[in-house]
């Protein structure tokens, strides 16, 4: 992918040490940083924390850049594996407690409406789990790339998934267990 | 086909990632399992259901982060200062105090001690005697 001239010279600015470009470039990038980040963390706080390591070691690694090279999938590296390496011990364990209320109604997905209650099953997955799948179907990887992404072996990002697959289920009978219970 | 091998095949199902002989065996398998196939459902209603949202980033931002830039620049300086500047100063420091001291107290002792010498004022004297007794 080439650069346009605009691009090419904010960033040979910002390498060469100037903050206003520097600057520029967060204007440009924040939003996109900042969704791709709360799409996998979804809690605000930690998101903002994220956020700003983020375009912290974007403005100390600027000597490593390259300007011919678009800088979107750089940023994107960094914000994937400072999300990764800050969440790669956090274990959640799943428990009934954790699946919120349901009224009376027999049909779960009627009650929830079938998004709500899916991305509130994707809160409920633990954080490494749901970046790969945020990095599948959101940023298009490939499971290769994800793996390369984030230095793991294929076999390591096809055993996240399918654990989430396995969750996946869980979480959702453990909604229908709990709306059953409630009824009888 | 088995169960476990389906079940870690969804998202590539899904994806539609799978070899056309898998995906016959895949297929085949869901035809025959209850169970499989209901479970492909819930994680087919999932990948289509969930989204990320579009979140900006709270204004106030970019002001922690000029914040923690500042610091981080100050305390690449405090590090330059202490690993460098703190000891080069402590050297220079010792090694003009010396160069003043020998220029002014060198020659006035070594004048005394010439005079000293000179008129014959120095008695040297056996303090402690072979046995190791103090003399008085």
């Amino acid at each position: 992918m080439s650069l346009n001239d605009d691009e090419k010279n904010l960033l040979i600015s910002f390498i060469n040490g100037d903050n206003d470009s520097y600057y520029k470039i967060y204007n440009i990038f924040k939003d996109r940083v900042f969704s791709l980040i709360y799409g996998i963390v979804r809690n605000r706080e930690k998101t903002e924390d994220l956020f700003q390591d983020v375009f912290l070691k974007l403005y100390k690694n600027r000597g490593k850049l390259d300007h011919e090279r678009p800088l979107w999938p750089y940023l994107r590296k960094i914000a994937v594996n400072t999300t990764y390496s800050s969440f790669r011990k956090w274990k959640k364990e799943l428990s009934i407690d954790d699946i919120p209320e349901f009224s009376n109604n027999t049909n779960i997905e009627k009650e929830y409406g079938m998004k709500d209650l899916m991305n509130k099953i994707l809160e409920q997955l633990p954080i490494n789990q749901r970046l790969v799948i945020v990095l599948q179907k959101f940023e298009g990887y490939k499971l290769e790339e994800i793996s390369r992404e984030l230095g793991i072996s294929i076999k390591a990002v096809e055993s996240l998934l399918s654990r989430a697959t396995k969750n996946i289920v869980k979480i959702y009978n453990l909604i229908e267990r709990k709306n059953h219970e409630k009824r009888v | 086909m088995r169960c476990k091998t389906v079940k870690k095949l969804f998202f590539n199902y899904i994806e539609d990632s799978l070899t056309n002989p898998e995906k016959t065996e895949f297929e085949n398998h869901l035809n025959m399992c209850d169970e499989c196939r209901r479970e492909l459902e819930i994680v087919k209603s999932f990948y289509e259901s969930i989204e990320v949202e579009n979140v900006k980033a709270p204004d106030e931002m970019v002001l922690r982060l000029r914040d923690k830039i500042e610091k981080t620049e100050t305390t690449v300086f405090d590090k330059i200062t202490a690993k460098i500047l703190y000891p080069a100063t402590v050297i220079f420091g010792l090694t003009l105090g010396i160069i003043i001291a020998n220029l002014l107290y060198t020659p006035s002792t070594y004048d005394e001690t010439i005079t000293l010498l000179s008129n014959n004022t120095i008695i040297v004297e056996p303090i402690i005697d072979l046995d190791g007794e103090m003399n008085e």
